[in-house]
């Protein structure tokens, strides 16, 4: 069917072209003949709309599609030509337009929600960044201790002088108030104040450069004077001078010292161990070896008793020279690495000895804290022995009493010289204050005992000597096994004992400075080293017996007591003050006591009856506990902190009035019917102006 | 004969004159007041006791409704007047001080959807089930007679919820969308869409007011930038947030009253998971609202209670409820700090006391300072186990009680399971993830 139509239409065609032979009748039989060929291929495409009128709407289905028309081509040539012609005639126009012609599209828009992806992501991180403005204030009020609401911001607002209340009251000057003004700005007075106010404003500049100036060259001149006197008082050479400003400043210190005793008796006693500390690394640099007091006095002593050459004196004058030149000597072998040998064991705890001996008797200049100034040593060695003596008195007390009794006991035959030394040894097993307490004691016994020595060359002597030694080594030999040799000194040879202790004692031992600052040690060879003194105290057997004891006690007094529940009878006196007198009547009254004293029924049997090395409290009282906080509260991470925090008092009670203000602050301070605005930008101004 | 009398300096003991202090001798001599922390400890635990003594939040009840109250509007600048609309369409206009209703109208065909205050008091909007936006004033003048609406908008859609900006005339709207009006203009001027069906709550930002923040029945949380870019970040939770309150004082904080029981508290620069948990509820959490100091918020829930709770803390430090209280729909903290303002379904308006125990109206310089240090004394000992029990120590109603306790069991349960897929698991397999990062669940861009 298709094809005769299209063969119809062609003849027809044929037919028109003959008919119409005109020129203007041409073009249209031309077109008509164009549009009917192009049927041969099919339906024709709807043609591009062509726009006659301007429309509001565009829409983007008037647009071209790009395909190349004929038409377009027609247009192209001409388009062309035209621009070749331009280019002849209109260089520049031409330039233009090749601009137009190589510039390149677009690319295409991102599909819209992907755009709207992008736009919130930015627009996120600007709010993001714009909020961070704000970081600072709100920590700050977080933390406050007080915030007073409303917040006292400063508002900047800007007035529109139009509608401006603020000036709404002031009406137009009158004509009259013109002129009135007129003539008084035109006045001498009036501009006299005006020029005084211009040259205020330098002057008021000027004074206050001038008080900077001043204010600076003042700090410059008390500094400078600071300088001066610090100068002046470093070159002054006056001994007296500097031992006067040297105790003053102890004192200072040691008045500190008691000030923080008082307040907080634990960092008390943590600087007086620091204190210690610096004074045995001072010593452990050895550098003072014939300055120190005890080598002065020996020098001294040894001039002195050369001149008179006793029999007595003379051995002294020898020892103390040894002393300082055996001193010396160790001073340059303590430099160097022990090497020990079994052979030389018992010279060097010899040597060892003597070095022990002069650091506890050596002074130090240079450490102000020691150097000469007995009163603060005192008071150290005071304080320290409080402490250690509330920490440990009750174990010792009795062990040092039983042990007299014991040696008293053993050695009440023995010599005089034995009796006077006896003390000295005792003195081991007690704390220091009784090494000071007996010091003195104990220097006389010292001399004695040297005399006795001379006078007596028979029998004793042997003994004495090894006494002599085994004080020697004293610091290195432990203290309880001296105890146990002591009670058995007549008969027993312990020379041997003694050399392998010091060996074994050598390898570890320390030279124990932690007494060598008192100087009333001297002359005597009494020094104890606390270590010691705590191995012998958890060595000693008696500590069982003492807890056993203890424990007996507190079964006693837990054990169930009977009650007497009798009541005065007739002809008796009773009352708060009177006691029962239960010397009269006593048979007669035992009868009936026995009926009237009440039995506690039988309690369970203690839980640590069967545990022989535990007590275990069973009166503890539980009520206590409901009130105690088990675990340390959140800003405390020390117990000791919170400890502080919950005693530290902040009732008017206890504290001024002013400071107990400061304590009760409420965090939230409102205002009574004021209304509570949210934050205003202004907060942030003025932190900035701060 | 001498006579030998006792003499004083009077400068010592009298005043120079009448409105000096008093001179008080004083010695502090530590000994003689002996026992500083055992007696303040008594002190403490004697104001603590005190303060349960006289915890009686409950001010009054406001009464007039026909229905229940569907919403809740503060002024912004005042404290003496709320509004209130109903299921019914009816608003209410309430004076605080005289407890009373001052006015009166039925606004809206179907329940009042939302009520804001204008930014100067002297208006305000509400929105209805009947797609209307209706500008009323808030004049005493005006109140004095019931009366047209000042302007009344049609709306295409249903609105859920409107809020006002704090500055200017502008306010905005939730519900399929969220718009942004303009007071004057009855189209409007924005709408800001973001693939939700619809929105429930609106709230906008007191002091960075180009914020906005929707809650959206999808269980997300958008946040707005009215300026040009419109919504900005969404974030998807586990369940659906009901209503939200901006922190006045903390400009990027927001807290969000959660329908699982929880409320969360927001940091808009992280938005990947809340700041806080804010659990003890035992229901849906309807509603919520900051307090002014921004230190506490309020929150109503379904399980009949209001709790109060600390911004800063997990669990609420109170718990009002009432016998004949029912599902509290709207909560509100006034401007001053001090009152709590609760709705609820059963048609009444409740007033309590922000702080339970606290004494009301003006105190005189020595209750305040008794005051004082008896807060300062709890908060010294609050470490202490009695203290501690004391001060939380509440009366609940038998449902909460128990349904706490199942809470807790099923938290247990749940923890439980867990460690022990944890122990019998390869170490590292089953990783320990804290509450607070399983709450949101997608942060959407």
């Amino acid at each position: 069917m298709g094809r005769t139509k299209k063969k119809q239409l062609i003849s027809e065609d044929a037919e028109n072209l003959n008919d119409y032979s005109d020129d203007d009748d041409s073009n249209k039989i031309h077109d008509q003949l164009i549009e009917n060929i192009k049927y041969f291929h099919g339906k024709p495409k709807i043609s591009p709309a062509t726009r006659y009128e301007c429309a509001a709407e565009v829409s983007e289905f008037n647009f071209r599609s790009k395909k190349k028309t004929d038409y377009n081509t027609k247009l192209t040539f001409h388009e062309e030509e035209l621009l070749r012609a331009i280019r002849k005639r209109q260089p520049k126009v031409a330039q233009k337009l090749q601009v137009v012609k190589n510039a390149k599209t677009l690319p295409k828009t991102l599909e819209s929600v992907y755009e709207r992806k992008i736009q919130r992501k930015i627009g996120y991180r600007n709010i993001k960044t714009d909020l961070k403005k704000w970081k600072n204030v709100i920590q700050t009020n977080r933390v406050a201790d007080q915030i007073t609401f409303p917040l006292k911001t400063n508002k900047i607002e800007i007035y529109n002088h139009v509608d401006n209340d603020l000036f709404s009251t002031f009406s137009n000057p009158t004509p009259l108030e013109k002129e009135l003004a007129k003539v008084l700005n035109s006045s001498n007075v009036a501009k006299q104040d005006k020029k005084k106010k211009e040259r205020n404003k330098f002057h008021y500049m000027l004074n206050e450069m001038i008080q900077k100036r001043q204010m600076l060259a003042k700090l410059k001149a008390q500094a400078s004077y600071k300088i001066a006197k610090a100068h002046r008082q470093n070159k002054i050479k006056s001994k007296k001078y500097h031992r006067i400003l040297r105790n003053e400043k102890t004192k200072q210190q040691i008045k500190d010292f008691e000030k923080l005793k008082e307040t907080d008796p634990e960092a008390a006693l943590k600087q007086l161990e620091s204190l210690e500390k610096v004074r045995a690394q001072e010593r452990a640099t050895l550098r003072h070896r014939n300055t120190g007091k005890w080598a002065r006095n020996q020098i001294i002593k040894a001039k002195y008793n050369k001149e008179v050459l006793n029999s007595t004196t003379y051995r002294i004058y020898n020892l103390n020279r040894i002393a300082l030149s055996e001193q010396l000597s160790k001073n340059r072998e303590l430099t160097q690495k022990l090497h020990i040998d079994e052979d030389s064991a018992a010279e060097e705890s010899v040597d060892i000895n003597v070095r022990i001996k002069t650091k506890s008797n050596e002074n130090d200049l240079n450490n102000h804290w020691l150097d000469g100034n007995n009163e603060y040593a005192h008071f150290v060695t005071n304080y320290k022995k409080f402490w250690e003596e509330k920490r440990e008195k009750e174990c010792f007390s009795d062990i040092s009493h039983k042990t007299v009794v014991n040696n008293k006991n053993e050695e009440s035959p023995k010599s005089n010289l034995k009796d006077e030394v006896l003390p000295q040894d005792l003195l081991l097993l007690n704390q220091e204050k009784m090494v000071k307490s007996k010091k003195k004691s104990v220097i006389n016994t010292a001399k004695k005992y040297e005399d006795d020595k001379i006078e007596k060359n028979n029998k004793n002597i042997k003994a004495a000597d090894k006494k002599k030694k085994k004080k020697e080594k004293r610091k290195t030999i432990n203290q309880s096994e001296i105890l146990s040799e002591y009670l058995n000194t007549n008969d027993v040879d312990f020379a041997k004992p003694e050399k392998q202790k010091l060996i074994n004692n050598l390898a570890t031992e320390l030279p124990d400075t932690v007494l060598a600052d008192d100087n009333e040690a001297v002359d005597d060879d009494e020094y104890i080293c606390p270590a010691s003194v705590m191995n012998m105290v958890f060595t000693d057997d008696d500590m069982i017996e003492e807890f056993k004891k203890e424990k007996n006690e507190i079964v006693e007094h837990s054990k169930a007591q009977l009650v007497d529940k009798t009541l005065p009878g007739w002809g008796s006196w009773t009352g708060a003050s009177i006691q029962k007198n239960n010397n009269s009547e006593k048979p007669k009254r035992s009868k009936i006591n026995k009926r009237l004293l009440y039995k506690i029924p039988k309690v369970p049997p203690r839980k640590d009856s069967n545990k022989g090395h535990v007590i275990i409290n069973e009166d503890k009282n539980n009520k206590f506990k409901e009130h105690l906080v088990n675990d340390v509260p959140f800003p405390f991470s020390q117990v000791k902190d919170y400890e502080a925090s919950i005693r530290a008092p902040v009732g008017r009670t206890w504290l001024p009035e002013i400071v107990h203000q400061q304590f009760i602050v409420s965090p939230v301070v409102t205002k009574l019917g004021t209304v509570i605005e949210p934050i205003e930008n202004g907060e942030l101004l003025k932190r900035n102006e701060n | 004969m001498k006579v030998k009398v006792l003499s004083r300096n009077p400068d010592t003991y009298l005043r120079e004159t009448k409105k000096d202090i008093h001179k008080i001798p004083r010695n502090y001599d530590p000994n003689l007041h002996p026992f500083e922390a055992p007696r303040e400890y008594v002190r403490a635990l004697n104001s603590i006791k005190l303060e349960r003594v006289f915890a009686k939040p409950f001010i009054g009840n406001l009464d007039g409704h026909q229905d229940g109250i569907s919403c809740l509007a503060k002024q912004p600048h005042a404290l003496s007047n709320i509004a209130s609309g109903d299921y019914s369409g009816e608003i209410r206009v309430w004076d605080l001080p005289l407890r009373k209703c001052k006015w009166r109208i039925q606004a809206h065909n179907g329940f009042v959807r939302g009520l804001s205050f204008c930014s100067d008091n002297s208006r305000f909007i509400s929105v209805g089930q009947d797609k209307t936006i209706k500008i009323w004033s808030a004049d005493d003048y005006y109140f004095k007679a019931p009366d047209e609406p000042l302007s009344v908008f049609l709306s295409k859609t249903l609105i859920n919820g409107i809020s006002h900006h704090r500055k200017e005339t502008k306010f905005a709207t939730c519900g399929d969308a969220c718009q942004l009006w303009e007071e004057s203009r009855t189209e409007p001027l924005k709408i800001m869409e973001w693939g939700v069906d619809s929105l429930q709550h609106v709230a906008f930002n007191p002091v960075e007011t180009y914020l906005l923040v929707c809650c959206a029945s999808d269980r997300s949380i958008i946040l707005y930038d009215t300026r040009e870019v419109g919504p900005i970040r969404k974030i998807i939770n586990k369940m659906r947030t009901n209503q939200i309150s901006w922190n006045p004082m903390e400009a990027y904080i927001f807290s969000g009253a959660n329908e699982d029981y929880n409320a969360y508290s927001y940091d808009i620069r992280n938005l990947k998971m809340p700041v806080n948990i804010h659990m003890d509820h035992v229901s849906a959490v309807t509603s919520i609202d900051y307090a002014p100091t921004g230190r506490e918020f309020v929150t109503g829930s379904y399980d009949k209670t209001i709790r109060i709770f600390e911004s800063s803390k997990g669990h609420s430090r109170e718990i009002y409820h009432t016998k004949r209280m029912q599902h509290v729909t709207n909560v509100c903290w006034s401007l001053d700090n001090k009152y709590i303002i609760s709705t609820s379904d059963e048609m009444n308006i409740r007033l309590w006391k922000a702080r339970a125990s606290e004494k009301l109206g003006v105190l005189r310089p020595r209750e305040k300072a008794a005051f004082e240090y008896a807060n300062s004394l709890k908060e010294k000992f609050a470490h202490h186990p009695q203290i501690k029990r004391i001060a939380r120590h509440r009366q609940i109603p038998r449902h909460i009680y128990h349904h706490k306790q199942q809470i807790r069991a099923s938290k247990q349960k749940i923890s439980r399971k867990e460690a022990n897929k944890r122990k019998h698991s390869k170490p590292g397999s089953v990783p320990f993830v804290p509450e607070r990062k399983k709450v949101v669940i997608k942060e959407d861009v």
